[in-house]
């Protein structure tokens, strides 16, 4: 198989804040090949965007990358000058923010923008830079882009502000593109739109996509593979297929049972009861003992490692056996 | 960007309150450019001048050629009591000139008394000021008054050699003007040149203000607007020449102490944003305590520091002016700082000076502009008051507020019944009304117009 374009190993970024050291990311290690749609899914302040922050070298300024490595085509760029990594973001790894009313600036037009990035990155003049704005705008989708190019982000609708900031994060044809909740904040049906969008535009430009959401649903329509996490660690990490028909953590269980399903009545919905643990403060042994049901004695005291459950499907929990059992019983009380 | 243009000319053009603004904005802007024309002042002229250019107009009517011979001579009478002098004692002042330099370049005894000798016999005919010669000799031991003594000798020396200069000039032209007097076409534009010239160095020695309301009667209580007087006479004064040539105090006053004041602040709050740390502390600390400071009662006291006067006015509201830029620019680049879009631009590689000229600027100078803008107009109001209280512009300047201050006494009218004398508040009172409202409504309309957030 061919080598992976990148490659996150074991990953641990912490903020210092006044209250002490937050270790928000405390071992994060996944990988994604050309062509390939990764997922990385979690509760909020599980430390999801930390590590797409952390990859393209955007962290506040109080955080840090205590340890770990970002291999980027084989090169680690977690300690490469500031410098040449700006010449890889945009570039060779883009990124697409959740919030398209802000992810623009109110003062330029969308076309200016695009048009940005293009000369930045392509050295093309303004007049060529300027078709390739709007043939990436047709390409996005948006309608009459001769027009739109020459409009203010206010003028556009959300949807068609997030198709604009995902025409502007192609503009240069990278071949790995983050993009962290895109769809969050645009409703159902435009949320299809756009992830039909970005499985079209990954099937001809052949790029990497880390697709970043909280939401499992949209993960089994996009992706190949998931890495779920939770409390600043992987949980579960492996084929899409694999963790939905057997999954091996009770996290992920918990989020696949909080999923609404249309043919379910809606008081069956499960939610995971409790919350996400403050990153100030995470438990001494599982991230998840407080809130799991099959939480013992031991889970609170010792970390579980992440194993290989089955071929390139991990999970990070010490009963998984017993899981496995649940799962079944469940199942074969749906059936 | 034309297409923008366009579409905000147009929403301006729609906006009836911008309109009315723009439009006494240019009101205001136009009396202010004609200034003289609407309100010429009134330079006393000397009868001799006065003479001359009638018999100039006469001369260019009548082509009369015996009033060659009256003007020649009028010329050389003027040119001997004006400029003789100067062109008669130029060798010796140069000599002097000499000396000094002399004495500058090689500072001893020798060419010490060189200098002095030069420089008494010119003294005792009057050609120069006894005092330089005393301040020199007087503090022969302090150097450093010593040496002020010299600068001001040295200034001395180039002011009368510049008039002798200017003195050769006119002696050529008169010359030329005597070679001339055979015949009325060659005289007259040869003499006309001179007189142009005569009168404009005339005007120039005279240092005459135009800015300074010309007293037009020595009457204390005012006078209603007649014809002469349309706007009536204050402190005998007459107001409309004051509220005319006060437009363009009020766009003095307001432009250079805003722009000035904004920029200040716009330095002061970026830096403190854009470093952070200690140095917004010690900087937003600064401007608090300018800010906790009543900006009345620190401007009086820095007027009455400096010595009042319309430019130590102005330095007073520039020092206690630019903390509200400072802090307005602070808080959006810190906002801006944390606004998606810089993220996302520095996710697709922009370089962060680019990121700050291209994305944080223009998203938080624009209120900052927008605000000063609507200032220009409340500084007029501010310096006023100060006029009023008796610490801005000097006596007569042509100043709206110092119009009001002029009507103190006379706001409850006299014996003979309330707002008697109502003209002296109306005129300049509706002047820098209806000036603080163009500029609050332009700014208002620049609002609507270019700040980001209110766009749509
Ligand atoms: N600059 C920072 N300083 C201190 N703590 C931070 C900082 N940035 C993030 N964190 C902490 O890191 C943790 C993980 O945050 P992160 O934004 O990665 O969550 P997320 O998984 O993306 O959640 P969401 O779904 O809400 O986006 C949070 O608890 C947050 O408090
Ligand atoms: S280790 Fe314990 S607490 Fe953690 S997920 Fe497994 S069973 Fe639950
Ligand atoms: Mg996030």
């Amino acid at each position: 198989m061919k080598d992976p374009i990148l490659k996150v190993n074991n990953l641990h970024t912490y903020f210092n804040t006044e209250d002490g050291e937050v270790r928000a990311v405390r071992g994060v290690s996944f990988e994604v090949h050309e062509g390939e749609t990764l997922a990385i899914v979690g509760e909020s302040g599980s430390g999801k965007s930390v590590t797409s922050l952390s990859i393209m070298r955007l962290l506040d300024e109080n955080g840090r990358i205590a340890e770990g490595e970002i291999l980027y085509k084989g090169r680690d760029i977690s300690k490469i000058p500031e410098d040449d990594m700006r010449h890889i973001r945009g570039k060779e790894i883009a990124m697409i923010f959740q919030e398209p009313m802000t992810a623009l600036n109110p003062v330029f037009t969308v076309g200016d923008q695009i048009i940005e990035m293009i000369m930045l990155h392509m050295g093309m003049d303004a007049k060529a830079a300027r078709q390739r704005a709007i043939e990436l705008l047709r390409k996005v989708g948006i309608p009459e882009p001769e027009k739109r190019v020459d409009q203010y982000p206010h003028e556009l609708s959300g949807g068609m502000r997030q198709r604009a900031m995902i025409a502007m994060a192609l503009s240069c044809n990278p071949k790995v593109l983050i993009a962290d909740e895109p769809t969050t904040a645009l409703d159902v049906t435009i949320q299809a739109q756009i992830l039909e969008l970005m499985k079209e535009l990954q099937k001809e430009y052949g790029m990497a996509i880390i697709f970043i959401t909280h939401d499992l649903g949209v993960v089994a329509e996009m992706s190949d593979k998931a890495a779920v996490m939770y409390a600043g660690k992987v949980v579960e990490y492996g084929d899409i297929v694999s963790i939905f028909k057997r999954p091996k953590n009770p996290y992920t269980w918990g989020l696949m049972q909080s999923i609404p399903k249309l043919n379910e009545e809606v008081e069956r919905l499960m939610s995971i009861p409790g919350t996400v643990p403050n990153p100030r403060k995470f438990p001494k042994g599982c991230g998840f003992s407080n809130r799991c049901f099959l939480a013992k004695e031991k889970c609170k005291d010792e970390m579980p490692e992440l194993i290989e459950v089955e071929p390139g499907h991990y999970s990070r929990c010490f009963y998984i056996d017993e899981l496995v059992k649940e799962v079944e019983k469940s199942r074969v009380g749906e059936k | 960007m034309n297409e923008e243009y366009k579409r905000a000319l147009r929403k301006f053009y729609k906006n009836p309150s911008a309109m009315f603004g723009l439009i006494l904005l240019i009101f205001f802007i136009l009396i202010a450019s004609f200034a003289p024309l609407l309100a010429p002042p009134q330079i006393p002229i000397d009868p001799e001048i006065e003479n001359m250019e009638s018999m100039i107009n006469q001369l260019s009517e009548t082509k009369d050629t015996s009033l060659i011979d009256d003007l020649t001579s009028s010329f050389s009478d003027y040119y001997d009591f004006t400029y003789g002098f100067y062109l008669d004692y130029a060798d010796d002042v140069k000599k002097l000139e000499k000396a000094l330099k002399n004495y500058q370049a090689n500072k001893n005894e020798e060419n010490l008394k060189k200098l002095i000798d030069e420089l008494t016999p010119l003294t005792e005919d009057y050609v120069l000021d006894t005092s330089y010669l005393e301040n020199i000799q007087n503090n022969l031991n302090d150097t450093k008054k010593f040496n002020s003594a010299l600068k001001d000798l040295e200034n001395g020396v180039k002011a009368f050699l510049s008039k002798a200069t200017n003195a050769e000039k006119m002696k050529k032209e008169l010359d030329e003007i005597n070679s001339k007097n055979s015949s009325v076409d060659e005289f007259l534009p040869a003499a006309k040149k001179y007189f142009k010239d005569l009168k404009s160095n005339y005007i120039k020695d005279l240092h005459y203000d135009p800015y300074l309301m010309p007293i037009v009667t020595y009457e204390n209580t005012p006078q209603p607007p007649s014809k002469e007087h349309p706007f009536g006479i204050s402190n005998g004064r007459d107001i409309y020449y004051g509220v005319v040539w006060g437009t363009r105090t009020g766009f003095k006053i307001g432009l250079i102490v805003v722009i000035t004041a904004t920029i200040i602040g716009l330095f002061i709050g970026s830096i403190s944003a854009y470093f952070g740390g200690w140095v917004d502390e010690v900087l937003m600390r600064i401007t608090d305590i300018f800010m906790s400071i009543p900006f009345m009662l620190s401007a009086m006291v820095l007027t009455t520091v400096l010595g009042t006067g319309l430019d130590k006015v102005m330095i007073a509201m520039i020092v206690f002016g630019w903390m509200g830029s400072a802090r307005l620019i602070r808080g959006n680049i810190l906002q801006a700082k944390n606004d998606q879009y810089v993220l996302a631009a520095k996710a697709l590689g922009v370089k962060d000076s680019k990121i700050i000229v291209k994305h944080i600027l223009p998203n938080t100078i624009f209120p900052v502009l927008i605000q000063a803008s609507m200032r220009i107009g409340s500084m007029v109001i501010t310096a006023a008051v100060l006029s009023f209280l008796g610490v801005g512009a000097p006596q007569g300047y042509a100043d709206w507020g110092s119009i009001l201050n002029y009507a103190r006494n006379w706001i409850l009218g006299g014996t003979g019944g309330a707002f008697e004398y109502w003209y002296t508040i109306v005129y300049p009172g509706t002047a820098m009304v209806l000036f603080v409202l163009a500029w609050n409504l332009v700014g208002d309309a620049l609002r609507d117009i270019f700040d980001p957030k209110l766009r749509g």
